[in-house]
């Protein structure tokens, strides 16, 4: 392929690193479904197991319905300033590539240590960690890219950190140890040997891949055995969408400064945090123009959006967690082992759930063979090698633009990483041994009839506790 | 805040939280961990801390880590008098 024509412009002048994160949470309060199921608390035996996994401090944000602006506190933002602005740029050589007339720009959350928008909340979490008095922080990681950047925030707060990881993802990027363990942290491969549930997975099927979901069982397992030793979670809770949102409030001052607005914003969903983290300052803008369209763009390997249902279910494998109500293919779900590790998590945030399910976005899946080509295509024309999870985005924009390319839309997309440890899925490409990741109807169909099984467990409970 | 008063408070903290009527049927040493779940522990201890003013630090709080809701009313009432006092 040949690729000509000037590759990319950025925002005329650098803008200011946000002072503020901007929680959405303030603007719709009622989907902060805060009453919980009696009978959840009732299955533990455990009689420290109402006991928070995280800091106060970080609790307050997660259920703050008042305050729009939260401010980032000095010490964060002088790590932000890092490494932030991340750049915002128009692509305009993919723009060619597609033969479109649309205006393309991307958000490139990259360029920072640990490869990934990721570290934007590791650092807010580790300062939070810290002044709470917690010395060690456990986790589990999808595709080490929280792993990392969680890693390398507690080194810089001089916190102790364990991360446990599923196998698949460390066979598919193995420098990903490496990284976690420059950082000074300690990476377990899960299912692991080191938990009880680690171990009851093991011994029932030596050959699992793992999965975010035992992973985290694992850290929760862990994090209860150990003084001083809180759980961190990289995606899914409202402080981490929170912290998140430094992207967007960056890119909407970036694209005044350029004097465009989007007509579409792309962004890959695991969890939610990327998605979130560019798309609701651009929902919560006051100042906008008109109200972009959002497309969050998910694997077929894992289609808990265009599949899944709205519906009670475990956060984590061993059920530690409590219940919550969200997007899911069900806690039994596990992915093929497609590439976006990040992305194979069964469940999506309770807070995109019910915006989703209230039309605020939409969602659409793509097959892995597409998403590597457009990654592909991109990183030949715009220099930026993309990780598989964020490519997704990028993979949705092409095809959107590409089914009408006279029109003159403006399409933002989040790159939410860069895919240096990701060689092996491009490799795959290459060599043509890459598959479109699907997951299978009957897989898919038994998980959604475990989760049906599951509802009729919680109905009574949920009834009870849940006001109508 | 008298040690009763501060039961009855958190009585009707726990009621609207989980939107069930409880009088007569909390005492102190029920388990909290039979009640709530951590998350809705969390938001029980985020309303009192509304109602009463104050705000719980993190290393108080894991190192009381109160087990039944006798051990949350003590605590709760030792966060109101040391923010008395520092006041």
């Amino acid at each position: 392929m040949i690729v000509t024509g000037s590759s990319t412009e950025s925002a005329a002048a650098p803008v200011e690193v946000p002072r503020n994160w901007r929680n959405l949470l303030a603007d719709y309060p009622h989907f902060n479904h805060n009453k919980l199921p009696e009978a959840v608390a009732r299955r533990f035996s455990n009689h420290l197991a109402h006991l928070p996994k995280m800091p106060l401090a970080i609790a307050r944000q997660s259920y703050d319905t008042t305050n729009r602006y939260v401010p980032v506190p000095d010490e964060v933002l002088e790590i932000y300033r890092q490494y932030r602005p991340t750049p915002l740029r128009r692509a305009r050589a993919f723009e060619k590539a597609l033969g479109t007339e649309a205006r393309i720009y991307y958000k490139f959350e990259g360029v920072n240590i640990s490869g990934s928008h990721k570290l934007n909340t590791a650092i807010a979490q580790a300062y939070y960690y810290k002044k709470a008095g917690v010395q060690h922080v456990v986790t589990g990681t999808g595709a080490g890219q929280w792993g990392s950047a969680i890693a390398f925030a507690c080194a810089r707060f001089g916190l102790e950190c364990t991360v446990f990881m599923p196998r698949v993802s460390l066979l598919q990027k193995p420098m990903r140890r490496t990284m976690m363990e420059l950082f000074g942290a300690q990476l377990h491969e899960s299912p692991s040997e080191v938990t009880e549930l680690g171990r009851r997975t093991r011994s029932a099927a030596p050959e699992k891949l793992g999965s975010l979901a035992i992973a985290t069982g694992e850290a929760l397992e862990l994090a209860g055995t150990r003084e001083r030793t809180l759980f961190a979670v990289g995606s899914g809770e409202n402080h981490v969408l929170l912290h998140q949102t430094v992207i967007g409030e960056e890119a909407l001052q970036q694209m005044r400064q350029i004097g465009d607005y989007p007509d579409t914003i792309f962004a890959c969903m695991g969890a939610g945090s990327n998605f979130a983290g560019i798309a609701f300052p651009f929902l919560g803008d006051g100042a906008k123009r008109h109200q972009p369209r959002l497309v969050a763009v998910e694997p077929e390997g894992c289609p808990k959006l265009t599949r899944g249902r709205l519906a009670y279910t475990e956060t984590d494998f061993s059920g530690t967690t409590p219940i919550a109500r969200m997007m899911t293919l069900g806690s039994l779900f596990e992915a093929p082992g497609i590439h976006a590790g990040g992305l194979r998590y069964h469940g999506t945030s309770p807070l995109l759930s019910e915006m989703f399910m209230n039309g605020l976005f939409e969602a659409v899946a793509c097959p892995q063979r597409k998403v590597f080509h457009y990654a592909s295509v991109f990183a030949l024309c715009e220099g930026v090698l993309s990780a598989p999870e964020s490519a997704h985005a990028i993979c949705a924009a092409a095809e959107e633009v590409s089914r009408d390319t006279a029109r003159r839309q403006v399409i933002l997309i989040n790159i939410s990483g860069m895919g240096y440890h990701d060689l092996s899925g491009y490799h795959d490409l290459l060599t043509g041994a890459l598959d479109d990741g699907k997951a299978s109807d009957e897989v898919i169909e038994r998980s959604l009839a475990a989760l049906v099984r599951e509802q009729e467990c919680y109905t009574p409970a949920i009834e009870e506790a849940v006001e109508p | 805040m008298q040690r009763e008063m501060m039961f009855r408070t958190l009585q009707q903290e726990l009621e609207q939280l989980t939107s069930r009527q409880m009088a007569g049927a909390l005492a102190e040493d029920h388990l909290l961990s039979q009640i709530l779940s951590s998350s809705g522990f969390l938001q029980l201890v985020l309303a009192l801390e509304s109602r009463l003013g104050i705000t719980v630090e993190d290393e108080d709080f894991y190192e009381a880590a109160p087990v039944t809701v006798g051990d949350l009313v003590d605590f709760l009432q030792q966060q109101a008098l040391l923010r008395r006092s520092k006041i």
